[in-house]
């Protein structure tokens, strides 16, 4: 299990998946245009060799999607002590409510130390208003599971309430950046785990409301179908991609671990590049709105691409479970399929 | 490390086109054959024939591959460490951080890796890394002094490298003169194997070069 870093252990997931034990993966089709939600199941697995095969499951899903064998192995402990495999999950981590609280628990843990820093930014701003508190870090991080829970409820937050959830997620972002940029003491690991958690969480709550927004105004707006604001957001993928981010990356990775430049490379590259793939799926996502244009073919079209999405977690158990008895693969991938179509 | 291991590091696991920079640095001024002809020349092929070249030198200069190594990391210093801005001196009550230059903070990890004895392959290739890196800021620079430099190895062209090393002189005390410090006739000699090491290295790095997932598409 020395190339598994993606996720920690399936102990401490167990801790945070929902009642029907949970994990929803979104996994992005080979033109990394859509994509799809892979749902997995956690079960409480009493045999170790079914319980090997789902990490197995999870790291062959991984390897798919992102790092190959070679980077992971350049990574090391490094990838294992920055979870860079949930990071780079981000996105799907994010969209669903199981997936989330993975990365709730993770960044509610470092809450505390990301509200010291934001707040030492403040202060260093010479701030007067009580911004403090609506910036709240942990705060958002409750509105984005309320939301996703909505979803999941068939009671989807309002256009209003989503813009809302937008403009908050994207002023945090832009507070932490800042943090990084300005150099304020602290936690550099948490607060660089925190700019990319936040990044897919806002990817997320964004693509929702692009959706939402297009299909209510479309009718009223002839050209310019998107949110005024819309432009101010997806500036945040520009400063993520910017030369000073990159050196700044560049100059974590080099002093604050212990990767080799090699190592380093696969780091920042690996991040910049999750910056690409989120910042691709709004602007797909618009692509995708406008060429449909129906509601209803739209959800058709989601619909679609989750068999695909099945698909591969068939594919991935068959991979994973090579060495066990054609049963154990079908129970275990039966099972998945099926918690998973009641979840 | 012995220069046999060396060689199947940096030679033997070259991707295609490295290799193809490898030939066209080497062949013909460095190394020759005199019966094969270049294009037919293998990796395994001109891996042997470095290794004959190392040995020689061994040979020829009396000190061993280590010791070479350790001129190597001298070398590079000489050459890189003079265009590398210094920390700006903190004014008299300035209470203000002194900013130390991003180039000259690596450059310093650099030197960490340099004070090491016998480094590894890996630490080499960092060592290199780093100091390539500046020394191609500084040649973008036209010789004045760097504050920043760019940390991604897409930036170091091995020919634009190589043929600055080629271009650089040290001076003579008596008569005072500069000469140039690789002289390709003096092949068997220090300067000389800075100059191969370098190349190896370089096209070792370029080889190893992480490419982002959006380029295969």
């Amino acid at each position: 299990m020395s190339d598994a870093v993606v996720i920690e252990t399936l102990e401490q997931m167990k801790k945070f998946l929902n009642e029907k034990g949970v994990l929803e993966i979104v996994i992005r089709n080979q033109k990394k245009q859509i994509d799809t939600i892979l749902k997995v199941i956690i079960d409480n697995l009493p045999e170790t060799q079914e319980k090997d095969l789902i990490e197995k499951v999870i790291h062959t899903l991984n390897e798919k999607v992102h790092l190959i064998k070679r980077k992971l192995k350049l990574l090391g402990n490094v990838a294992q002590l920055e979870k860079i495999g949930m990071l780079l999950n981000g996105l799907n981590l994010c969209s669903t409510c199981a997936g989330f609280a993975t990365m709730y628990a993770k960044l509610d843990a470092m809450s505390a130390e990301i509200n010291q820093q934001l707040y030492q930014l403040q202060k260093t701003a010479k701030q007067t208003q009580d911004v403090q508190n609506e910036y709240e870090f942990n705060k958002v991080l409750a509105e984005h599971t309320d939301m996703l829970d909505s979803q999941r409820k068939q009671q989807p937050y309002s256009e209003g309430k989503m813009r809302e959830l937008v403009d908050r997620e994207y002023n945090v972002l832009t507070l932490l950046i800042s943090s990084f940029q300005k150099d304020i003491s602290g936690d550099r690991s948490a607060l660089i785990f925190s700019i990319f958690s936040m990044l897919a969480m806002f990817t997320v709550s964004l693509r929702s409301f692009d959706e939402l927004y297009y299909f209510n105004n479309r009718r009223a707006l002839e050209k310019d179908v998107w949110h005024l604001s819309h432009e101010k957001w997806m500036s945040v993928y520009d400063t993520l991609s910017s030369e000073w981010f990159i050196e700044k990356l560049q100059d974590y990775g080099t002093f604050e671990t212990t990767l080799s430049t090699q190592g380093v490379d696969v780091y920042y590259t690996s991040l910049l590049e999750q910056v690409n793939d989120l910042r691709s799926e709004i602007e797909d996502n618009q692509a995708l709105l406008i060429a449909i244009g129906d509601a209803e073919l739209f959800r058709k079209y989601k619909e679609m691409s989750a068999k695909e999405v099945a698909d591969s977690i068939e594919s991935a158990y068959r991979e994973a479970g090579r060495d066990l008895d054609e049963e154990t693969v079908t129970a275990a991938y039966q099972n998945a399929m099926r918690q998973a179509a009641m979840a | 490390m012995t220069y046999k291991d060396f060689v199947v590091a940096t030679i033997c696991n070259l991707s295609e086109s490295a290799f193809e920079e490898l030939k066209r640095l080497l062949l013909g001024e460095y190394i020759s054959f005199s019966i094969i002809d270049h294009t037919d020349v293998t990796i395994d092929i001109l891996a042997e024939k470095v290794c004959d070249y190392f040995g020689t030198l061994e040979i020829k200069t009396d000190k061993a591959f280590d010791k070479l190594i350790e001129s190597y990391l001298s070398d590079l210093d000489s050459i890189v460490g003079p265009h590398i801005a210094k920390t700006p001196q903190a004014k008299k009550g300035d209470k203000t951080p002194v900013a130390v230059p991003r180039s000259r903070r690596y450059y310093e990890k650099a030197m960490a890796i340099k004070g090491v004895k016998k480094p590894s392959l890996p630490q080499m290739i960092d060592y290199s890394r780093i100091m390539m890196c500046l020394y191609a800021a500084a040649i973008q620079n036209e010789g004045k002094p760097i504050d920043n430099f760019n940390y991604a190895a897409e930036c170091l062209l091995p020919a634009n490298i190589v043929d600055a090393l080629k271009n650089e002189k040290v001076s003579i005390a008596f008569p005072p003169f500069k000469k140039k410090r690789f002289d390709a006739k003096a092949l068997y000699g220090d300067d000389m194997c800075t100059l191969i090491l370098s190349i190896l290295i370089l096209c070792s790095i370029i080889s190893e070069e992480v490419e982002g997932e959006t380029d295969h598409e």
